[in-house]
């Protein structure tokens, strides 16, 4: 009996952790010196949504994201409510008619800690495992 | 000239330029109806589509690129061309819209150049299929009193309040246009200046709504049947709304539009459209129905003199469509889509549906299957 407990148990860890391999954290991070302290996700959102290029310090926001679809699908889920699929819409209703890009992607998380430490403005989220000590974080979600 | 100063400076800066972006879009497919009395075309304008027992590869067929050019932070030239079917034996390239875009600030935009119609999204996305569920935009001409683009200046602004989005637009025109020709031969050509439009767009991640006004004076010359010329003046006014909503799993759409123009020189014009659609399997696969109409509405025109052809009237054209969309890669989708086209009053204006002379009603059963890809 404990043993089937037990063997019922690890099958429903193990399903977990594959159903929530991406459960990790998403960070969204500026440089360290940054003026700003803390996001809210539905300024997340209307950022990295390109519905406004303006971080809440004032300054232009340049927005960058990893190529990993697994991280942008939680982001776009936690902030913006969006799947995969009404996130492909959305961008190219908006791309097609000139009203904005998506951010700028790099597959590399080194890339993007340094792009957002060399660039004044710069906007990112990585999966918090990924963070080094360079950069502030803003939001974490989920 | 704006425009023409435009396609000039895109091949030139595109290759100084830092930050070039392209992104191609095309749709690939086919299309057959069973009609013998129509012709079934894809989009406004276009002639030579396909007939009954035809299996008709060039009428949806499309081929696109837009361009963006950063020029500094602030500075941007974007254009979109598309090479299409416009009659038979005629695919050709056109430079759809192409402008100069200033960011004073950071939720102002300033835009000069050629534009297409603000009103309605679908007007927007005319040509580029992946960017909608349907594999035709909803509407059978989906500009505003007949008119696609224009050439002006524009001033957006986006902001928000509380959890809602808005987005401000304001453009300011000139454009010209001429009606397809009726069976008689008449037709009518129309210029217009102080063509102003002003468009409200408010919503959340689920839900957004759109109103659009636009106003403008039209100087409209009507080419009679037996080549007498008329030459009136008119004002143009055009009223908009469309609104999506997502709930429950299903995606609801739809618009409204009515143009109406003072003297009754030309018909008044009603646009309708209904859409739901059901995502399924992780939103890959989404089967949708869709109706859409447009009247013209003719009760307040002139009637004829004797002898000549009397007109009814109105004239509508009804789509009813079953279809589904499958997202199979990035940036690549399939749809297949059932079309019961329906038009009454057809005697007199080819629309959408070129009919046989005489033919006043007409009904049409459409099948067609696209890819639609965009990068």
């Amino acid at each position: 009996m404990l043993r089937s407990n037990l063997l019922i148990r690890a099958l429903i860890t193990l399903l977990f952790a594959a159903v929530c391999s991406y459960g990790e954290e998403i960070a969204v991070i500026v440089a360290k010196d940054a003026s700003i302290d803390a996001l809210s996700k539905r300024e997340a959102a209307r950022i990295f949504l390109a519905k406004t290029n303006r971080l809440p310090d004032g300054r232009r926001a340049t927005t960058v994201e990893p190529s990993d679809l697994e991280a942008k699908k939680l982001f776009y889920h936690e902030v913006a409510g969006k799947s995969e699929v009404q996130l492909r819409s959305y961008w190219a209703k908006l791309l097609f008619t000139g009203r904005g890009r998506p951010p700028r992607q790099e597959d590399d998380a080194a890339k993007i800690l340094a792009f957002v430490n060399e660039n004044p403005g710069a906007i990112a989220y990585l999966p918090a495992r990924q963070l080094d000590g360079s950069v502030k974080v803003l939001l974490r979600v989920p | 000239m704006l425009l023409r100063l435009t396609g000039l400076l895109l091949v030139p800066l595109a290759l100084l330029a830092v930050d070039f972006n392209l992104n191609p879009f095309g749709t690939f497919g086919a299309s057959a109806t069973t009609s013998d009395q129509v012709e079934f075309n894809a989009y406004g304008g276009q002639r030579g589509g396909t007939t009954d027992g035809e299996l008709d590869w060039t009428t949806n067929t499309i081929l696109g690129a837009q361009g963006e050019i950063r020029l500094t932070d602030r500075l941007s030239l974007t254009g979109q061309g598309v090479a299409r079917q416009h009659g038979e034996d005629d695919f050709g390239g056109i430079l759809d819209w192409a402008y100069l875009a200033y960011q004073p600030g950071y939720d102002l935009t300033l835009r000069a150049g050629k534009f297409r119609m603000p009103i309605f999204q679908s007007t927007q996305l005319a040509y580029v299929g992946y960017a909608r569920t349907w594999a035709r935009p909803p509407l059978p001409f989906y500009g505003a009193g007949g008119y696609n683009n224009y050439d002006g200046a524009e001033v957006l602004y986006n902001g928000y309040v509380g959890d809602y989005d808005y987005a401000l637009h304001y453009s300011y025109g000139v454009s010209d246009m001429e009606t397809p020709k009726a069976p008689t031969g008449a037709y009518s050509t129309a210029e217009t200046e102080d063509m102003q439009t002003l468009v409200f767009k408010f919503g959340d991640p689920d839900f957004w709504l759109s109103v659009a006004y636009l106003h403008a004076k039209s100087e409209v010359k009507r080419h009679m049947a037996g080549g007498e010329i008329r030459e009136e003046s008119a004002t143009l006014n055009t009223l908009t709304m469309e609104g999506e909503r997502r709930y429950a799993g299903f995606e609801f759409r739809g618009g409204y539009g009515k143009t109406t123009l003072s003297e009754g020189i030309l018909p008044d014009e009603e646009l309708v459209y209904l859409s739901v659609a059901y995502p399924l399997e992780e939103e890959a696969l989404t089967p949708y129905l869709l109706f859409s109409e447009k009247s013209f509405l003719m009760d307040k025109m002139p009637t004829p003199p004797p002898g000549q052809p009397q007109r009814p009237d109105g004239m509508k054209e009804s789509v009813y469509s079953l279809g589904v969309r499958y997202d199979w890669r990035p940036g690549i989708a399939l749809k297949f889509q059932y079309d019961r086209l329906e038009g009454d009053g057809y005697e007199l204006v080819k629309s959408t549906v070129g009919n046989a002379p005489g033919v006043d009603s007409v009904s049409a059963d459409i099948f067609t299957g696209v890819i639609d890809v965009a990068f």
